[in-house]
């Protein structure tokens, strides 16, 4: 099978000023003596791990990318230079009380063009009881401070199901949101991950009526307001899709680096250790799949139905000389008999309803 | 090894389940230099894995070992153990037949409990010498003098000669073996009488054929001779005899009180029966051992692939069970909703479980078992008697005049203040009370008598909740009685699914129909549409509740890392599906086939 180049990049930082009650990402308190021998690690990992220097996204994320120091942010962005010149897309990862103008700065003198913030609840005292350090007044102030200084596109983060969050507080998010047009906004319904504070209170995820019916509520204000829902969790003005988020999806290759990183090169998926002590010894890999033919299908159906593109049908043929509509009309043709898949233009991809029972259809098509 | 009778003791132990049988049979066998320690397994007795894991003996076996007496004397003990089950009661009496003697495991910080006592009345039954003999003396809880006088108030045999033993720390061994050779007495068959073997349990082997274990009672056995079964009417030559020491070793014949196995080229199990008698083809003995008893299937259930394609694998899994064992009875069924499959009969719940976890872990087949049935007679207008252990098999209530149902007599022992819950559980379980008697200052024996559907759909559980496990139960057939009985069917998406039918009590129906859909309704994965779950008496919806549709199922955030960690949680629900079964439009999960039985109440 032909394989094309690797276009993307993920570079993982995973220091946080504070740990988020919910978080389960690779992430660990900030301490300087860390940052300073990891971005070193991380210079060496992304020297040996890419050799396409014609990238067209980059992707840095965390923890919180913006929590180091201003010394050691320089740094991390002189690392990360020579593999960004031909970059289209090149996105940060924000908290809005981190993202100060020296910051702000530096990021667009060095072509940063797309920013993420976790705004995660516009409601102060929901914030607050999540362990989260800004309010929603650092969030607009944040995304004024970025539009002075030239970076407009960007995506606001937002988390439905936290607990004591009702239907119409969701929905008062969702205006408060809007009210700061966004190009891009991420809604995340809670799950309740091992380890974290959550799980030890005991915290329950949204049922599954609640967040049914607060996707639909917020899917349908966002197309009202012109956003496009584009996949399962995101939605975009016209053309502001997630380039990088958008290689995951349509199961395309990418590198990864950092504590934790995933990346998928040729036939192999893999992913960095968690292990800090480790990853500053230089033992980066910690598991490798290999991604054989059946397995890059079921890659290709589960990730392809995620997005408003779904799964191009010609394309499916070409890569796997294989027809999935009729090796499984019976059961895509209940689904779509049901409402909850389509074909569109020789497409077949997952209405609103299906997206929200995407596990269940992607099931079905699996074998 | 040389043989005289006189230098022989045949001995069983009877012990209540971890009161230490097995380590204590261990101990012997390393004590007489039966095996080294290299060659035990943890508890070499009890040869199967699931028989070790559950800490229950299913399957008899005996051994034969020599023992150096501080008299002087060698003797030849021959260990025989026995199952420690309620399903196996008669395989129980069996192997104590074929004993002079029992030595009794009283664990020294619980005393005696029911199970011990039903078999220590077994054992008086067949006039055993009973050797009590306190285990655990180790143990800093352990309390000897206690349980000698529980012995003697509870059981009503003296116990001033039980010995105090550790069977784990070895302590006492050597006092308790000199006590066997003291108390036990030796067998006293008449060697030049006409041969009289009992049969207390067979195997199959692939190139002996059945190997039965007998003891001899009077006369003897050698290669070529012509042997009869008594009971069965089969007739065979010998091939081989010989004792298990626990290493076969064969001998030219086993002679008058020996305990070993004969080999006959025997093709067929079932035509070896416990209890059955082998005598002289040609000088046979004029009355055989008492004692015998046809044993049947109390218990029936249906078994069927999940995967269709396993139907063949599935015969062969229970052919090749069923060379082994004689009680284990199966013949093909179809279902429309399951398949192809079979209906099997079995002596309880704990052989029906043991054999389906067998077909699962050594056959590797996924299963699906309906739920148990009992046998129920039923009268036809016609005057015609038929035999149902199938549900869903019952003739239209029309064509019904009236149906019977099997009883067991069944003995309960429990601390006192339990008796209210216990009498309240078989008043509702349509229990017939029998008798109620003190044991001791703090603990009461129950008699009733129970329809055996009750004591299968969940008395056991119910007991051990209402009575926070102190009680222990015993039952034995008793009777079939008339009952007011009908059909439950439950609908499944509005169609009736058979293998879900049952029979129940009228009065109890619809208590039990809502029980059992919002059990199922609670394992049915919910799909894109809504699923109704119906329970319905000849035709008529009595209970409905709805499995609602789903409505979201998707990862939230699917990223670098995310996906191959979703792919496998994908993969791993692919494999769980496997396991399900499509009826209709509606996947069923394994589950779902069991929920008519429950420990969960029934609604009030």
């Amino acid at each position: 099978m032909k394989k094309n180049k690797v276009n993307s990049l993920y570079i993982h930082i995973p220091f946080c000023e504070s740990i988020c009650d919910y978080c389960d990402f690779t992430k660990l308190q900030y301490f300087r003596i860390f940052a300073e021998p990891y971005l070193n690690k991380l210079k060496e990992e992304l020297s040996s791990l890419v050799e396409n220097k014609e990238l067209e996204t980059i992707y840095v994320g965390g923890g919180t990318p913006t929590s180091l120091e201003d010394d050691l942010f320089l740094e991390l962005l002189e690392t990360i230079k020579p593999y960004s010149h031909s970059v289209k897309e090149y996105t940060f990862e924000c908290n809005p009380e981190s993202l100060s103008l020296k910051k702000i700065k530096l990021l667009k003198d060095y072509g940063i063009n797309r920013i993420s913030i976790g705004v995660e609840s516009t409601d102060d005292k929901v914030l607050k009881s999540i362990n989260r350090h800004h309010t929603f007044n650092d969030v607009k102030k944040a995304i004024n401070l970025l539009r002075e200084n030239g970076i407009s596109n960007i995506n606001l983060d937002l988390i439905l199901g936290l607990p004591n969050v009702t239907e119409n507080m969701l929905k008062k998010d969702i205006k408060n949101i809007l009210s700061l047009n966004p190009t891009h906004i991420s809604c995340y319904s809670l799950t309740v991950h091992e380890h974290t504070v959550f799980s030890i209170n005991e915290i329950c995820p949204p049922t599954e009526e609640f967040a049914y019916s607060a996707y639909k509520m917020i899917n349908e204000i966002l197309c009202k307001n012109g956003y496009v829902h584009y996949e399962v969790s995101n939605w975009c003005k016209p053309n502001y899709q997630s380039k990088h988020n958008l290689t995951y999806w349509r199961n395309e290759q990418y590198y990864g680096a950092g504590l934790g990183a995933s990346g998928y090169i040729e036939v192999i998926r893999y992913k960095n250790t968690t292990n800090l002590k480790e990853y500053l010894l230089g033992n980066n890999k910690k598991e490798e799949e290999i991604v054989g033919k059946k397995d890059l299908e079921e890659y290709q159906i589960m990730l392809n139905l995620r997005t408003n593109e779904g799964i191009d049908l010609d394309h499916f043929i070409n890569i796997f000389n294989k027809d999935i509509y009729s090796s499984h009309k019976k059961v895509i043709d209940d689904y779509i008999n049901q409402g909850y898949l389509k074909i569109e233009n020789n497409h077949l991809l997952a209405t609103f309803d299906g997206m929200m029972i995407l596990d269940k259809i992607t099931l079905d098509l699996f074998e | 090894m040389d043989f005289d009778q006189k230098y022989t003791r045949n001995f069983s132990i009877i012990a209540h389940i971890d009161h230490g049988k097995s380590t204590l049979a261990d101990r012997i066998l390393e004590m007489t230099g039966a095996i080294s320690e290299r060659e035990m397994k943890d508890q070499i007795l009890d040869s199967m894995d699931l028989e070790r894991e559950r800490g229950i003996t299913i399957k008899l076996n005996a051994v034969t070992l020599s023992y150096k007496s501080d008299d002087g004397h060698t003797y030849i003990f021959n260990l025989i153990d026995t199952p420690g089950h309620v399903d196996f009661t008669y395989e129980v009496s069996r192997s104590l037949a074929a004993c002079e003697g029992a030595v009794l495991v009283v664990d020294a910080t619980q005393g005696v409990e029911a199970q011990t006592l039903a078999n220590v009345y077994l054992a008086i039954d067949n006039n055993l010498e009973i050797l009590p003999v306190i285990n655990k003396v180790d143990l800093p809880s352990a309390m000897p003098e206690w349980a000698k006088k529980e012995i003697e108030e509870r059981i009503g045999i003296p116990s001033d000669e039980a010995v105090e033993v550790s069977a784990k720390t070895g302590y006492h061994i050597h006092e308790l073996l000199e006590s066997i050779v003291k108390t036990i007495p030796a067998p006293t068959g008449d060697e030049n009488a006409p041969l009289k073997a009992l049969i207390f349990d067979s195997y199959y082997d692939s190139y002996r054929g059945v190997v039965i274990m007998v003891r001899i009672k009077d006369g003897s056995v050698a290669v070529g001779d012509h042997i009869q079964l008594m009971q069965s009417k089969h007739d065979y030559i010998v091939t081989e005899v010989g004792i298990r020491t626990p290493n076969e070793i064969k001998l030219k014949e086993l002679k008058c009180g020996q305990v070993g196995y004969i080999c006959a080229q025997i093709k067929d199990i079932k035509d070896v029966r416990p209890g059955d008698t082998v005598t002289n083809y040609d000088l046979p003995a004029k009355t055989a051992l008492p004692g015998y008893r046809d044993i049947n299937p109390m218990v029936y259930c249906g078994l069927y692939p999940v995967d269709s394609d396993d139907y063949q694998d599935l015969k062969e899994a229970l052919e090749k069970l069923s060379l082994n064992d004689a009680s284990l009875q199966f013949v093909p069924e179809t279902s429309q909703a399951l398949g192809f499959g079979f209906r099997c009969g079995f002596l309880g719940l704990l052989h029906m479980d043991v054999i389906q976890e067998r077909l699962e872990r050594e056959y590797n087949i996924d299963l699906i078992l309906t739920a148990p049935s009992v046998i129920y007679h039923v009268y036809l207008t016609s005057g015609e008697m038929i035999n149902i252990d199938n549900p869903s098999k019952l003739p239209d209530s029309s064509k019904i005049k009236s149906i019977e149902e099997p009883y067991v007599k069944a003995n309960i022992m429990t601390p006192k203040e339990y008796v209210g819950p216990i009498m309240e559980l078989c008043q509702e379980k349509r229990g017939i009370y029998l008798d109620l008697q003190y044991f001791d200052d703090t603990r009461m024996i129950l008699v009733y008598e129970l329809p055996l559907s009750e004591i299968v759909y969940n008395f056991f559980d119910k007991l051990k909740s209402c009575t926070k496990g102190y009680a222990s139960f015993d039952y034995e057939p008793s009777s079939y009685k008339p009952n007011d009985l009908i059909k439950m069917d439950v609908l499944l998406n509005g169609q009736t699914v058979d293998a879900l039918s049952s029979i129940v009590f009228r009065q109890h129906a619809y208590n039990r129909g809502v029980g059992i859909i919002r059990r199922i309704k609670a394992v049915i994965p919910r799909q894109q549409f809504e699923i109704p779950i119906q329970a319905a008496i000849g035709g008529k919806i009595i209970a409905r509740v709805d499995v609602k549709a789903v409505r979201k199922d998707v990862l939230a955030k699917c990223y670098g890392g995310d996906i191959s960690r979703k792919k496998k949680l994908l993969e791993k629900q692919k494999e769980g599906k496997k396991r399900m079964k499509k009826v209709g439009s509606v996947e069923v999960p394994q589950e779902a086939f069991m929920s008519i039985l429950s420990i969960d109440d029934e609604e009030e």
